[in-house]
């Protein structure tokens, strides 16, 4: 039993962290109709960012000597929400100036777009950063003696502290989206986009604030994963495998969906791992893989989603 | 602007220009590069046919892949496993790198009628990002499958050719199965079922009305399109010794997609030189200073320029450029107005039969 727990344990951490993403792709995608397949490396962009802002002013950081007046290094929390805020409007820039042009009806420009950011942003870092693995300290305490033991299992700060944060920003951004005007706004755009501006919404400006949420809600995992998965050009691929899957599970455009489908794989995969001998963390991104091809299969829309997924004929 | 009659000897020289280009080209590369960029030309041959059926599927059947970086390894996969495993001679893997991705495609294809567009993608990233893991799993660990010296590709007597460098039989071998991939998709291009791909493309509902299976020939277009991937996979066997994980990274299908978008969707010729460009282009630049990433980094600014601006590609601005500058008319029409137009020419070849397997 105690296993058990334990490996529902690890399994939260990595849940959080693909519900995050998985949620900033049914953010944009809701709002918008485009999947932003750059959302992993956008990601990871901004994880270097909260590098910047942790280190000591050098040459080998590129950025920090420029923010240097800011007096930093700061802790890694202030520096996880300058990179949110650094990322929503680079998130809102980006939807302004490639996003909005193109054609919704076509898919192969869209996709053509998003990857042309994934190569864009990928190669900038590798140039800005020179590619190196760095690490950043977690938000939350993460010695070896911080967790919680309960059933003989240990549910460490770290993983406490990544789900609740996930969990509270999930909530402020549900109240957003049910209680405020912005949030009335961005429904109205999801529902009927060529409906909205007769009512007065600024349907760009929704759009805009849509992508500037999902970067920061990317930049948010980004920063929270960094402590343990280091920060790598080459490391958000395999995270957005499983927060495509998780997006794909819960439906597309299903942000709640997002959420169970992000905990779902992050559970799944850990007791895989844990109770099938031959599965190692690499194999387990067959499991997701596998899953998805049974999603779309059977139920393209997902479980929560609208029928937009399925091919028109 | 310049007017060619149709028919004339400059019109013919015309026609047989890339033919007689890509002749001068086999003859000329194996003096013309060093056994380093001979390979890289060779393995640029190899990556082209790979572009070629990417170009095919989002030009002609307009159905998206970003997994053809993964179809091409798939197919390596396969054609190492008869080299080493079943004992056949190094033409054997060609052949089976088309069966193993023909067998693919079909699959992808499946899934493909019953997404949208959007979800293909994913679907296809997904198997581009898992490919490489598993190769490096199950495909003979970090260090990749070797090949038995045996299925080393080398040049008969009866060439004439054996006392040159083995890089210049594999290039050969290469450039002649790049070819048959090119003939083979210009011909899936051409006739009744090159119509009934571009009209499930272009309008299923009318497709289904005119009689073709939209469902059958959609899964039939990905499956060829796969099978030359794989062809492409066997090519690349016969040129390198071993296959690893390393040669197909995930990001490998988002560049051949980058790349084809670039270019043109569609435009087969361009499609299959741009593999040159692709191995060749970067180690150009880097020795004029530039470094790979920021190759990247204006490969990507490109295809966002293409997207933004909705243009169609490199070489269909080079293809408008030639048509404004260079006329083809009729015989005994000098003004432009060719005598048999376009339409009568659709006209005339709607009247071949359709396939039985494209119809309902």
């Amino acid at each position: 039993m105690s296993l058990f727990l334990q490996r529902l344990f690890d399994g939260l951490q990595n849940g959080a962290i693909y519900a995050a993403l998985a949620i900033a792709l049914t953010i944009v995608y809701r709002a918008s109709g485009v999947l932003n397949l750059a959302q992993g490396e956008m990601a990871m962009f901004s994880s270097f960012l909260v590098v910047v802002f942790v280190s000591e002013p050098s040459p080998a950081t590129w950025g920090s000597e420029l923010v240097a007046g800011l007096g930093i290094p700061w802790p890694v929390w202030a520096a996880i929400l300058a990179a949110m805020a650094l990322s929503a409007l680079a998130g809102a820039a980006l939807q302004r100036t490639i996003i909005a042009p193109l054609d919704r009806s076509q898919p192969l420009d869209l996709v053509g777009a998003t990857m042309g950011l994934f190569l864009l942003v990928g190669a900038g870092a590798e140039k800005l950063w020179t590619g190196r693995l760095r690490t950043v300290d977690s938000p939350f305490p993460s010695g070896l003696d911080d967790y919680i033991p309960i059933g003989g299992a240990r549910l460490r700060y770290e993983a406490l502290g990544i789900v609740a944060t996930l969990l509270a920003v999930v909530g402020v951004l549900a109240l957003i989206h049910r209680r405020t005007r912005l949030g009335l706004a961005f429904r109205a755009v999801s529902s009927a986009a060529d409906a909205a501006p007769l009512v007065g919404i600024r349907v760009g400006r929704i759009l805009m604030a849509g992508w500037a949420i999902a970067a920061a809600l990317g930049a948010l995992a980004g920063g929270l994963v960094a402590h343990s998965i280091g920060v790598d050009p080459d490391n958000m691929a395999r995270l957005l495998v499983f927060a495509l899957a998780a997006a794909a599970l819960g439906g597309l455009d299903s942000p709640g969906g997002a959420l169970l489908g992000g905990f779902a794989f992050g559970i799944g995969e850990a007791l895989l791992m844990g109770y099938v001998p031959f599965v190692s963390s690499d194999v387990a991104i067959i499991w997701a893989l596998g899953v998805l091809v049974v999603i779309l299969a059977l139920r393209p829309r997902g479980l929560f989603g609208r029928s937009a997924a399925v091919v028109q004929r | 602007v310049i007017e060619i009659v149709r028919g004339s000897p400059g019109h013919r020289l015309l026609q047989a220009a890339p033919a007689i280009g890509a002749g001068a080209f086999v003859v000329l590369a194996p003096a013309a590069f060093g056994p380093a960029d001979l390979h890289r030309v060779t393995r640029g041959l190899a990556i082209g046919v790979t572009l070629l059926a990417l170009s095919y599927l989002l030009g002609q059947v307009g159905l998206l892949s970003l997994a053809h970086g993964a179809l091409m390894g798939i197919g390596a996969v396969a054609a190492a496993h008869v080299l080493r495993d079943w004992g056949l001679p190094y033409l054997a893997a060609p052949p089976a790198g088309a069966v193993l991705g023909l067998v693919v495609g079909a699959g992808i294809g499946i899934v493909a009628l019953r997404v949208a567009q959007l979800h293909l993608a994913v679907f296809t990233l997904a198997i581009a990002v898992s490919f490489p893991i598993l190769l490096r799993r199950y495909g003979g660990g970090p260090l990749g499958t070797p090949l038995p010296e045996r299925a080393r590709p080398t040049a008969p007597e009866w060439t004439g050719l054996a006392g040159f460098d083995e890089e210049v039989w594999q290039f050969l071998l290469v450039a002649a199965g790049a070819l048959v991939a090119y003939l083979a998709v210009r011909n899936l291009c051409q006739g009744a079922v090159g119509r009934a791909v571009t009209a499930t493309r272009d309008d299923p509902v009318a497709a289904t009305v005119f009689g073709i299976d939209v469902a059958t020939t959609r899964v039939a277009a990905f499956a060829a399109s796969g099978a030359v991937a794989g062809w492409a996979g066997g090519l690349v066997v016969l040129d390198t010794p071993f296959v690893i994980w390393t040669d197909y990274p995930f990001t490998f299908g988002i560049e051949l997609f980058a790349l084809v978008t670039i270019m043109g969707r569609g435009h087969l010729l361009a499609a299959l030189l741009s593999g040159l460009v692709y191995t060749l282009l970067p180690v150009w630049l880097a020795d004029r200073g530039f470094v790979g990433d920021e190759t990247l980094i204006y490969a990507a600014f490109l295809v966002l320029v293409v997207v933004v601006f909705r243009g169609r590609g490199l070489a269909d601005a080079l293809q408008r450029l030639w048509h404004r500058l260079v006329l083809i008319v009729a015989p005994g029409d000098r003004s432009g107005d060719p005598s048999v137009d376009d339409e009568d020419l659709e006209a005339v070849v709607l009247l071949e039969p359709l396939p039985p397997w494209t119809r309902r």
